[in-house]
């Protein structure tokens, strides 16, 4: 009865032959670019030959550019979804995995990548000695510190809360590990690890931007790409050029988020737990195309197939070959296996720790406070400005519902910009009107930190559970009361979440934003990531490392006292449920 | 009862919402409603029909696409100092303590600190919470969540109490003790509280509690019945009220069987 009404009401001309023919021919060209692209990553490059690199500021080349730029961003986000899949299964499974990998992910979240990146190259050039693909590797890296640390922790959280009756009802209906976490953990885990990737993109960018110029030894290499070709308009002081990669820079990201994101949201939405119909208002011309063109059908039956295969034929494969006899076998000497494993890791952890105390040189420890405190305040004194500004802007948009229709898209694409997209723009105008780059660094950090409180905060208000609003209304509270006795309260998780989000990007941002170049003009803010970008640069790795090593340190004691507190305090006492 | 004074006023209430740019959901049709003094009226009926709307339409909490309310002669179009509600989820600030969630509601009025603590502490007493005054709402109950939503609706004083769903989030015991315990300080003029709308879906709870059984029909919403409910309530039991609540519940299944048929209708027309 219910499927002939339903058939009934389908509109006709569902299909249309037309989306078949955009569709295969954006397949297409996306191919033919893609093996373009991946071929030319395998170009020879030597080293040693002190061969220089450099891009040419032609804006007819940008295109091709974007096209290796973007090939590099993808490749990171395959390896970030690996990384994400096989760490994340193995922390919420296995707890001596779990004590390891949590606090070590946890730490890289928050350690800026830009530091490390003299070391990091260092080491991919040495895995491809013959080869420009060294050199992709340590961007790619780039691409990946910025993304994985986070997509994996949400997908190892989202499995962890699987709501037990719906593991309850697979238990009854004698689903195996294997086919429980394709048909439930999984799907259950996308929409938030989606929503995280989505989120992570502008650190990715920003990691791109940054790594696509890297110095090695005493010059500086570039790759093809629009990072490099930004880089190398600073330091010819080109401002049509700044200007043209700037561009190119947004309608990559806005093309990404049109073909990959946005038909990918709009699909996860079907794996929502929560039945919120009014939610339901993402919508993809890209996805809206696929679902109408006759090809679908195929593919889906398809992948159906595979599906089915993947998750109740496989099993039966590995039973046949036994090898749920070496689970089992590992499963009996746990208790062992994992002693040996924290053995193993405090020994290594000592042992590295002892070579990089001998590596470090100690007289330039003494001034170290002085400018780990420096830096600190810049970060800490952007993350209040954007608190003090972004959260009021957020809980105003957040409450009305137009206003969030209208504004979280064009949120999320500004998120996505990388901050350092900007600093060009800020370097001219500094440089031009001699101001100070102590100051307005803090202005830097906070391009990168904004985005981050702004769309969390808009989030959490927007799903703020009506009756409290309405609770709120009905008592009258207004003014300072409203704010102090319900918003500010209510948003506190939000507000902490965005911050802790938001950390290893302004880090990043700090050690990025206190050396600034304009041709040949150079402006720095004394501070830890002045001295770590003038060590790289003079190729002192010794100080270098210590930079590093300083910044680390900091940022380990910044989890330790600040975010882990207030994580927990918004975990308990203004948790909503 | 109907030569009583009219504390809150309905008229001509209708309300739509829009469900894309050019097709518009009627969810009230144009509704006439008066609320007398020392009464409890319920509202009756499944989810969907709009009673729970047309609730916050009269406390202000929403506007209506047409007709007006008043309360005491005053328009509403806020919410009133005249009314206080009770939630169906409680709707409890999770972050304040149990006093701090009773004083919600006083705090934005003028009246002084001590006068505040002492009203608070009085309804604390007054509803069951003496000892939880520190404790947060997520290491109570349903049952003592819902005595905080009570005292927090009834330490403003209002005039009328709105009851959208109190007790469906709470099992039955729990329910009936705190439906005795409201009904006695009512009765017994230990609130100030003069008349209370209740909506609810259970057919027993509207004859146990009400004067007046208002049902409801859908598509539009709209006051389909009305039950005068004559039993004295000191009279009331499960035995006594057994034909009213047969009676009531077999119409309401007929309305709802009708509306489920027109349903179908109105689809393979559609189709």
């Amino acid at each position: 009865m219910h499927f002939s009404l339903a058939n009934k009401l389908r509109p006709k001309n569902h299909y249309h032959w037309l989306n078949d023919l955009i569709f295969w021919g954006l397949i297409t060209v996306i191919a033919v670019l893609l093996v373009k692209g991946w071929h030319d990553m395998h170009g020879s490059f030597e080293i040693n030959h002190n061969e220089s690199l450099t891009v040419s500021l032609n804006p007819h080349l940008l295109p091709y550019y974007s096209l290796r730029t973007t090939m590099r961003l993808l490749l990171g986000l395959i390896f970030s979804l690996l990384f994400t899949f096989v760490f994340g299964v193995m922390a919420a499974k296995y707890k001596a995995a779990e004590r390891i990998i949590l606090p070590f992910v946890n730490f890289m979240e928050s350690v800026p990548l830009v530091g490390f990146l003299t070391f990091t190259t260092v080491m991919f050039i040495a895995l491809f000695p013959h080869s420009i693909m060294g050199l992709e590797c340590a961007a790619i890296f780039g691409v990946f510190t910025g993304q994985a640390w986070n997509m994996m922790l949400i997908f190892y959280q989202t499995i962890r809360i699987v709501p037990v009756e719906l593991n309850e009802a697979a238990d009854m209906f004698h689903q195996n590990a294997w086919s429980k976490f394709w048909r439930i953990e999984c799907p259950y885990s996308m929409p938030g690890l989606l929503w995280n990737t989505m989120v992570s993109q502008s650190a990715a960018w920003f990691a791109i931007l940054a790594t696509e110029a890297i110095p090695v030894k005493t010059n500086t290499v570039e790759l093809p790409g629009v990072g490099a070709f930004m880089a190398e308009a600073l330091n010819q002081a080109n401002v049509s050029a700044v200007l043209y990669s700037v561009l190119a820079l947004i309608l990559n990201i806005i093309l990404l988020d049109q073909l990959i994101f946005r038909p990918l949201v709009r699909w996860v939405h079907k794996f929502k737990y929560e039945d919120t119909a009014s939610s339901n208002q993402n919508t993809s011309w890209f996805y809206s195309l696929i679902r109408h063109s006759h090809s679908s059908l195929y593919l889906s039956q398809g992948l159906k197939f595979f599906a089915h295969a993947w998750v109740y034929r496989l099993p039966k494969l590995c039973l046949q070959l036994r090898l749920n006899k070496i689970i089992k076998f590992s499963r009996s000497g746990s208790f062992l296996v994992s002693r040996l494993w924290y053995l193993l890791v405090i020994c290594s952890c000592c042992y590295y720790g002892y070579l990089l105390w001998q590596f470090l040189p100690k007289a330039d420890l003494i001034k170290m406070p002085i400018l780990m405190s420096l830096t600190a305040f810049r970060v800490f004194a952007a993350m209040g400005l954007s608190i003090l500004i972004f959260v009021p802007l957020g809980v105003w948009i957040g409450l009305n519902q137009k206003l969030v229709r209208f504004f979280q898209p064009i949120i999320q694409v500004l998120a996505a910009l990388p901050a350092n997209l900007f600093y060009p723009l800020v370097a001219i105008l500094l440089i031009s009107y001699h101001q100070s780059l102590s100051v307005w660094s803090i202005f830097l950090i906070m391009l990168g930190t904004q985005w981050y409180i702004l769309f969390n905060v808009v989030a959490g208000v927007s799903t703020l559970p009506h009756n409290l609003i309405e609770a709120s209304r009905m008592f009258h509270l207004r003014g300072t009361l409203w704010w102090r006795k319900f918003m500010i309260p209510a948003v506190f998780p939000y507000i902490v979440t965005g911050i802790i989000s938001a950390a290893g990007g302004a880090w990043n941002a700090a050690i990025a934003s206190e050396l600034i170049t304009w041709g040949k003009t150079t402006k720095a803010a004394t501070g830890l990531g002045a001295f770590i970008s003038d060590t790289t640069a003079n190729n002192q790795l010794a100080e270098a490392a210590l930079g590093c090593t300083v910044m680390c340190f900091m940022v380990a004691l910044c989890i330790i006292f600040v975010w882990k507190p207030l994580y927990k305090m918004a975990e308990t006492k203004y948790r909503i449920n | 009862m109907q030569t009583a004074k009219i504390l809150l006023k309905a008229e001509n209430i209708s309300k739509s919402f829009a469900i894309d740019n050019n097709h518009q959901f009627k969810v009230l049709d144009d509704i006439n409603l008066n609320i007398y003094d020392k009464e409890i009226v319920a509202f009756l009926g499944k989810s969907g029909t709009g009673k729970s709307t047309f609730l916050r339409i009269l406390a202000g909490l929403m506007s209506a696409s047409s007709g007006s309310v008043t309360c005491n002669g005053a328009k509403v179009t806020t919410p009133s100092h005249a009314m206080s509600m009770v939630f169906q989820n409680f709707a409890l600030m999770p972050w304040l303590s149990v006093f701090e969630n009773v004083a919600l509601g006083l705090e934005s009025s003028s009246l002084g600190k001590p006068v505040i603590a002492q009203k608070v502490q009085n309804m604390i007493d007054l509803i069951g919470l003496s000892g939880c005054e520190k404790m947060h709402p997520k290491e109570l109950s349903g049952g003592m969540k819902q005595r905080v939503g009570f005292a927090r609706a009834l330490a403003v004083e209002p005039d009328i109490l709105l009851l959208d769903e109190p007790f469906s989030a709470l099992d039955i015991y729990t329910a009936h003790k705190i439906k005795t315990d409201l009904i006695e300080l009512w009765e017994s003029q230990q609130i100030k509280t003069r008349s209370m709308i209740l909506v609810t879906h259970n057919v027993e709870e509207a004859v146990m509690m009400s004067d007046r059984v208002l049902i409801w029909d859908s598509n539009p919403g709209r006051i389909a019945d009305e039950f005068i409910i004559d039993i004295p309530r000191a009279e009331r039991n499960k035995r006594s009220v057994l034909d009213l609540v047969e009676e009531i519940s077999n119409h309401h299944h007929t309305q709802i069987a009708n509306a489920e048929d027109r349903r179908h209708k109105q689809l393979n027309k559609a189709s």
